[in-house]
């Protein structure tokens, strides 16, 4: 099994008793922070990977962690059952899979827009009403500016890509203008 | 063969020889006997010519009996057969030399024969390879002509799209310089409406 699926099966385990009980945006935040404390803490990390050091001391290293960031019951049983079975450098990946489990729960989509110039706060509403007005679902942007996109917007959802760039347009004619 | 049978001593001819030997000396004798009519000599001269036909037939009898003892008749007919036998050898072997002859003639001329249609089977394939090489000479000229032909097109099909892209490279590369100096807000205000209008019309 790829870790992949690995990390997909413990996230729709999870996002199944978040549902359960309604804390499917709770549990998100709590998993997305804990992820990347850990991955902030290379001393944390090093420690926690270590097979010389005994387990007992890796799970007290693990509810001091979760203790000071003040997690759920859920979330911290669960970490802990990652690390008695050994699996504990799969969160990051489960923490990405949960993410796109409970938008898909809630109905939200997560988009990217990158612009050459900064977009107006007005600009990015209107997007995001264009962007949800043709999926349907609530969208989440997440915005970035590019320069060497000359002028015009591209958005990213997921697998798509919805290109409005210069630079794109450009490319574009010298193809046909290299075709004849 | 006429001159050597001319050589040749006939047999009436040698006997005709002491007798006309003979009959000389019966003649000289008449004419000596008729000359001592008229002139009425003495029979000293008679004897003398008696003594002298004395001596001419005792030389003619000698020589007769040494022809017999020498056996002349036999021995010249001996050196007739043998005459005639090498005459024949000679014939024969002139024969076998002509039959010869013919055999080597007619060989020579079958196989000079031979050697014409040899000659003329060479040269008939000579002629027939010299066509395929020519043929097959015309056909590889051909074909080098068209792998040319197509080498160049294709080569001028590259250098043509070569020319293109890098016409088309330096095209756009100037419509971006001089879009990077030229878009403005408001141009980016534009293009962004522009998106949101394809956004929603999907």
């Amino acid at each position: 099994m790829s870790t992949n699926a690995i990390a997909r099966r413990y996230a729709k385990a999870l996002i199944q008793i978040a549902v359960g009980q309604k804390s499917v945006e709770l549990y998100n935040t709590e998993l997305a922070g804990f992820s990347q404390a850990l991955a902030s803490s290379a001393e944390a990390t090093a420690l926690l990977s270590d097979p010389g050091i005994r387990i007992e001391l890796k799970r007290e290293l693990l509810k001091e962690m979760i203790s000071r960031l003040g997690i759920s019951k859920t979330i911290s049983d669960f970490i802990l059952l990652l690390l008695d079975k050994k699996r504990l450098y799969f969160l990051s990946q489960i923490a990405s899979c949960y993410r796109s489990f409970a938008d898909e729960t809630a109905g939200i989509l997560r988009a990217t827009i990158t612009s050459a110039l900064p977009l107006t706060e007005s600009q990015v509403n209107e997007l995001r009403s264009a962007l949800e007005k043709t999926t349907g679902k609530k969208v989440v942007l997440e915005v970035a500016t590019d320069p060497s996109l000359i002028g015009g917007v591209v958005s990213r959802i997921g697998d798509k890509v919805l290109d409005g760039s210069i630079r794109t347009q450009l490319a574009k004619i010298q193809e046909l203008l290299q075709k004849g | 063969m006429k001159s050597l049978h001319g050589k040749l001593p006939n047999r009436s001819n040698l006997l005709l020889l002491p007798a006309i030997s003979f009959g000389l000396i019966l003649f000289a004798t008449t004419c000596l006997a008729a000359e001592t009519v008229h002139h009425a000599d003495s029979g000293a001269q008679l004897k003398d010519f008696l003594y002298r036909l004395f001596n001419f037939a005792l030389l003619a009898g000698i020589l007769l009996w040494a022809m017999k003892k020498a056996n002349v008749k036999g021995r010249l007919a001996g050196r007739r057969a043998e005459v005639a036998k090498a005459l024949r050898e000679a014939e024969e072997i002139k024969e076998d030399a002509e039959r010869k002859l013919a055999e080597y003639s007619e060989k020579l001329e079958k196989a000079s024969s031979e050697i014409d249609e040899i000659y003329a089977a060479i040269k008939l394939d000579g002629e027939a390879e010299k066509n395929r090489i020519i043929a097959a000479a015309n056909q590889a000229a051909e074909r080098i002509r068209r792998q040319a032909q197509v080498s160049a097109q294709q080569e001028i099909q590259q250098a043509s799209a070569r020319l293109q892209a890098e016409t088309a490279r330096l095209a756009v590369q100037l419509a971006r310089t001089t879009l990077e100096q030229s878009v403005t807000q408001n141009d980016q205000d534009r293009f962004v409406d522009e998106y949101i209008s394809k956004v929603v019309e999907g």
